[in-house]
């Protein structure tokens, strides 16, 4: 249930990056799942949303998995030595991930969209948090 | 351990990523992408569809333009029928001629004619043989002669106009009643001509028909406006004097006519 729940978020994310909105949705939602469960299998999760985006974006497939592949090795890079789970690194990690995306794919008024991508993980994170049960996420 | 696993899913991944997308660059992805399109872009158009606000107006301009041209067909139709109702108002209210015998028509074609550059010299209408029209019969707009037709069709009839070249019939002055014969000169120029010297011709008087209706009812009928006087040509030692003679009527701006049918 938890999984497919999370898939459903994934594939909105998805469809809101592709069809309405121009911000990086399945980055930001990447990011979170990443730094709240910290389970291994968001690498794979984010191949395969990231190919299901490039089809849809008509990209290159792969390009988006690849970058999210790096930027999560990245976050458990930084995991291993400091706390995640903040505010803080919600917003410089989905901000400088989103700033990096949006150049990569080419996109415009990368600044302000990297802007705006941080304040709405940091939103959706603050949300997260306050709404899941697990005691491990609300410390 | 568990860092552990997670460096190895971190490099599988980062492999399995990589060669997708090397994969993709070298033109490998056309099934995968069939295969995701098909199965993801209804549910995204379902999305975009309820979900995008943009959309959702533009479809509404859409559809307010659809509206739009349509109302505007409607008015342009609308407009049509009044002009036509004011013509026919017009018509009945001024004219002379038994209603009963009147067949509107609708200018449909003006051959030959460029606006600006000349003044049409013949009408198409949309009557003809069918709806009883004959050659000959004359064609007026509120009392004003316009023309006689000169050619038929079925459904369609050929209008030669007063100022016409070919154009020619008797017709006399309202006031001193002097006879003469209206020779068209185009471009809406008319000469009353072969006007006896001891008439008097006045300077704006009105032209009417004479009569030139045959037997059977064809031809102008007596007391039509044929135009007025606007310069006078006499000559004692000619044997006429003429008049030049200006329609009322604008040919250029007319829509409808009506046809002065014979009476059975």
């Amino acid at each position: 249930m938890k999984f497919l729940l999370l898939g459903l978020c994934l594939l909105f994310a998805i469809f809101f990056e592709v069809g309405i909105i121009q911000l990086p949705f399945l980055l930001i939602a990447i990011v979170i799942i990443c730094i709240i469960t910290k389970s291994e299998w968001i690498f794979w999760v984010s191949i395969a949303s990231g190919i299901i985006l490039d089809s849809l974006s008509f990209r290159i497939i792969g390009e988006s998995s690849v970058f999210f592949v790096l930027l999560l090795g990245l976050i458990f890079l930084y995991q291993k030595r400091f706390e995640i789970k903040t505010i803080q690194f919600v917003f410089i990690s989905t901000t400088i991930g989103s700033f990096l995306y949006l150049l990569l794919v080419g996109a415009q008024s990368i600044l302000l969209q990297s802007l705006v991508s941080g304040i709405l993980g940091v939103f959706i994170f603050w949300i997260v948090v306050r709404r899941t049960p697990d005691r491990s996420i609300r410390n | 351990m568990r860092q552990k696993y997670i460096i190895f899913s971190f490099i599988l991944s980062l492999i399995i990523a990589i060669s997708v997308l090397l994969l993709s660059q070298r033109g490998f992805n056309k099934f995968l992408n069939t295969v995701i399109q098909t199965i993801f872009f209804p549910a995204e158009q379902f999305v975009f569809e309820r979900i995008h606000p943009v959309t959702t107006l533009t479809f509404q301009k859409s559809d307010i333009n659809q509206q739009n041209t349509n109302l505007l067909k409607q008015l342009t139709k609308l407009k049509a029928i009044q002009a036509d109702n004011n013509a026919f108002k017009d018509q009945f209210a001024t004219t002379s001629i038994p209603p009963n015998t009147l067949l509107p028509a609708r200018i449909v074609a003006a051959p030959l004619f460029i606006p600006g550059v000349n003044f049409p010299n013949a009408y198409i209408l949309d009557k003809g043989s069918l709806d009883g029209v004959e050659v000959g019969n004359a064609v007026v707009y509120k009392d004003i002669a316009v023309g006689i037709v000169t050619k038929l069709e079925k459904h369609f009839s050929k209008v030669t106009l007063i100022d016409a070249n070919s154009s020619s019939f008797t017709a006399k002055t309202s006031e001193s009643s002097a006879l003469g014969v209206i020779h068209g000169q185009g471009n809406g120029e008319m000469v009353l001509d072969n006007v006896l010297l001891s008439d008097h011709l006045i300077l704006g008087d009105a032209v009417v028909t004479a009569g030139s209706q045959s037997i059977t009812g064809n031809g102008y009928p007596p007391g039509i406006m044929v135009g007025k006087i606007m310069s006078v040509e006499h000559n004692a030692s000619a044997l006429f004097q003429k008049a030049r003679v200006e329609s009322l009527l604008q040919f250029d701006r007319l829509n409808m006519v009506f046809i002065i049918r014979a009476s059975k």
